[in-house]
């Protein structure tokens, strides 16, 4: 397959509660430029991903003057960890704008980005985010992304049959009861926000 | 039990001896009744109907109105309808084919109609559900919808590029998304065309949504060489070249990441950043990049509703609007909830 072929992975709308309970990032040829994606437990996959909710940490975790910076971000069903180095120079720059902010933290925010998988020496597996980009949004942005984030799910978590399902159920059990239950929470704290 | 007792005025004359008795239900006439309810569309006989209410009611003891129902029921599924597919489908025509529409003017859940297409898409590889044996685009010249084959149906598989005359499908209408969709199912017919059907005009309107993902590169202030109208460097060897302003973006809706452009007009209102002060600030920073860098993060993670034309891999904004409107929430409660 040529570059040209190729077309731009989508950005899927995972929320955190389910991002904590994935590890498994597949390749679908040995193609050493083939994309690489994260398999969802809903059932499904992404190699991109668009994650919202608040900023609620910034720091520069880097050594010396190589700035690191890892960002924590909730979005009610659980906690994104963002990490963006020299690799990543326009995230980077814009965690160390909101850093800098004394307005900063809190902020909604929006987050471009791929999934990586990050091994400690000891414990498991966790599924971190690379950032793209990095953007502060206003409340009105986070709960469409919250309430498109929520569809996508249930969307993922509705056929019992099919590749991915079975992939997903193979790898991870039955995390769909906990999955459905996680997306019903967010959608009640959406509810009660737009009843105001 | 044949009635024993005379009812005045009215003439008893002793039962057919064909019939069983006037309290075992007339299976045939049920049959006939219940295959006279259904689609003309439908292959099904009178035979097999009767056979399935015998079933019910005979073998397992189902009263009459729910053996009706069941039969109906399991007709259905057997033939990968609903059961108001099954009974409401095609148009009463004595030919039996459900009428032949434009893609176009697909509006309604839940129908039967015909359809002359070509298959102008494949998206059968990206999709991995095992029920589906196809699926990917159709274009009739008036507007392009999405179709699925179902396996179960076991139809012949349709080729890339060819044109069809698709008979007796249901179309599908799927909220979230706002768009239609046809089911080829059992009941549908395909019969390759040998004329080619000429696809609906490229440069038609499309509607987008989605989120803002990536501004590329070639966006914000650019120089044009004017004799070619083509964008250039700034070490061009152009004779002539002039300013513009357009943004190069990525509308991602989870499903698709489509390209779309901004032209000086649009991206000037996106923005809220005209042709001058963008001169400006180049200017003062002596690098043409600063425009994009500063218009970038005040359109990156904002969702949009754009609409345009299609000019080969991108989308010409020709209107647009933040989109912040949020789906039926309760009713995704609703749904959650049920699963």
């Amino acid at each position: 397959m040529s570059a040209e072929n190729r077309s731009r992975e989508p950005a899927k709308r995972v929320f955190a509660g389910e991002i904590r309970e994935a590890d498994e990032i597949y390749k679908e040829s040995d193609d050493e430029y083939a994309p690489s994606y994260l398999l969802l437990p809903s059932g499904g996959k992404a190699n991109r991903l668009l994650i919202g909710g608040t900023l609620t940490e910034v720091e520069d975790i880097g050594s010396g003057d190589d700035e690191y910076w890892r960002a924590r971000i909730t979005d009610t069903t659980g906690t994104f960890l963002v990490f963006a180095g020299q690799y990543q120079p326009e995230a980077a720059a814009k965690l160390r704008e909101l850093n800098d902010d004394p307005e900063g933290v809190p902020s909604f925010v929006t987050v471009v980005g791929k999934p990586n998988e990050f091994d400690p020496d000891d414990g498991d597996t966790i599924i971190t985010i690379r950032p793209e980009s990095i953007s502060v949004v206003d409340g009105d942005t986070r709960n469409k992304w919250l309430a498109e984030t929520a569809q996508d799910t249930l969307d993922r978590l509705e056929p019992m049959e099919g590749e991915l399902v079975e992939r997903a159920a193979n790898h991870y059990g039955s995390v769909k009861e906990d999955l459905t239950q996680t997306t019903i929470e967010a959608l009640e704290t959406l509810q009660d926000e737009t009843d105001e | 039990m044949p009635l024993t007792e005379p009812i005045e005025g009215v003439n008893m004359s002793t039962q057919d001896s064909d019939e069983e008795g006037d309290d075992s239900p007339d299976l045939t006439e049920m049959a006939e009744d219940i295959r006279s309810r259904i689609s003309d569309d439908v292959d099904v006989d009178v035979d097999e109907v009767e056979a399935k209410l015998d079933s019910f009611i005979n073998g397992f003891q189902v009263p009459e109105a729910e053996a009706e129902r069941s039969t109906i029921n399991k007709l259905a599924k057997e033939r990968d309808m609903t059961s108001d597919e099954l009974l409401g489908g095609g148009d009463g025509d004595s030919d039996g084919d459900a009428d032949f529409v434009n893609i176009e003017d697909i509006d309604d859940d839940e129908e039967w109609v015909s359809v002359e297409a070509k298959f102008v898409d494949d998206w059968t590889d990206d999709n991995d559900s095992d029920s589906i044996a196809q699926v990917g685009l159709l274009d009739d010249g008036t507007d392009r919808i999405k179709f699925v084959s179902w396996a179960k149906s076991e139809l012949p598989l349709l080729a890339e590029g060819e044109s069809y005359r698709l008979t007796n499908v249901t179309t599908d209408y799927y909220e979230p998304k706002d768009r239609y969709s046809i089911n080829l199912n059992s009941q549908t017919e395909v019969e390759m065309l040998d004329e080619d059907i000429e696809e609906s005009d490229q440069d038609s309107e499309v509607e987008l949504t989605g989120a803002f993902v990536s501004m590329q590169s070639g966006s914000g202030l650019i120089i044009r060489d004017v004799e070619t109208g083509r964008p250039v460097q700034n070490d061009s060897d152009a004779e002539e070249t002039e300013y513009d302003l357009r943004i190069k973006g990525v509308l991602d809706d989870g499903e698709q990441a489509h390209q779309i452009l901004f032209n000086r007009e649009m991206t000037e209102a996106v923005t809220d950043i005209r042709m001058e002060e963008a001169k400006e600030m180049a200017r003062e920073a002596l690098d043409r990049g600063v425009v994009a860098e500063e218009m970038a993060p005040d359109l990156i993670g904002n969702f949009y509703k754009v609409t345009g034309r299609k000019v080969g891999d991108y989308v010409l904004v020709d209107e647009f609007e933040e989109d912040t409107e949020l789906p039926d929430v309760d009713s995704l409660l609703v749904k959650a909830r049920s699963m």
